[in-house]
């Protein structure tokens, strides 16, 4: 019974998400238009081949304020862990805003 | 031999430690250009070289080679990220430079930084990268090439 009771406990308080890292760059004055990128990869085994799905935050982020500046990014770069070992998976997002 | 084993089947490619991306202009009258900066220099992990000579040397001397391993690595301790480099961590002074040679005109924008780590059995390659847009006046010229 009281294995049982440890195991919902540890369940429980036990958390999956590692933040990695997080920053900001210089806010603007102007914060009317929030644009948000985010790329996920899902890693299998602890393989991971390439870290090139993390270029695609710039792209997104250029197709979402296309003819304006987008300042004030805050990047955070999150470990999702599903399964220990098995599959966990890399979660990076940045939000910021678009000045036109 | 199981230790060995566990290392190789344990050990990946990339590792993402840390990415952060930078502001993002588009004046009028430029075209951006993307560019990446990458410098590097080799790790090595002083825990799986002692994993992997206690498997390889079974008998003869395993014990002693991890212990030694176990003591080198009080050398290392603190966070980090990735593994000790064989150098210093000056590998990583010249990009500044480099983005300089990739953009003469030092007009950039969107400049993302990550740090990250290609990692094979013992070594591994830490690894920061920067990439971004140089910004070009659009001319004639420009507008052919891009």
């Amino acid at each position: 019974m009281k294995i049982i009771f440890f195991v919902l406990l540890t369940i429980l308080f036990s958390s999956c998400a590692q933040v990695r890292s997080v920053s900001q760059t210089s806010i603007p004055t102007k914060r009317d238009k929030l644009v948000k990128a985010e790329v996920k990869k899902n890693i299998f085994f602890l393989f991971n081949f390439s870290t090139d799905y993390l270029a695609q935050i710039n792209t997104q982020l250029r197709k979402k304020c296309p003819k304006g500046n987008i300042e004030g990014i805050l990047t955070k770069d999150v470990m999702i862990v599903y399964f220990p070992v098995i599959y966990h998976q890399d979660y990076v997002t940045a939000e910021g805003f678009c000045v036109e | 031999m199981k230790n060995f084993l566990m290392v190789l089947f344990l050990s990946s490619c990339a590792y993402v430690h840390h990415h952060q991306v930078g502001e993002l202009r588009t004046p009028a009258g430029h075209v951006m250009r993307k560019f990446e900066v990458l410098v590097s220099e080799n790790g090595f992990s002083v825990q799986e070289a002692g994993a992997a000579a206690k498997a390889a040397l079974r008998n003869h001397n395993g014990e002693a080679a991890e212990r030694f391993a176990a003591i080198l690595s009080l050398f290392q301790m603190g966070p980090r990220t990735g593994n000790p480099v064989w150098s210093s961590e000056k590998y990583a002074d010249g990009v500044f430079e480099k983005l300089y040679e990739k953009c003469p005109s030092g007009q950039i924008t969107g400049l993302s930084s990550t740090r990250e780590m290609n990692k094979y059995p013992v070594v591994s390659g830490e690894i920061v990268k920067l990439t971004g847009y140089c910004l070009l006046k659009k001319t004639n010229t420009v507008r052919k090439k891009i």
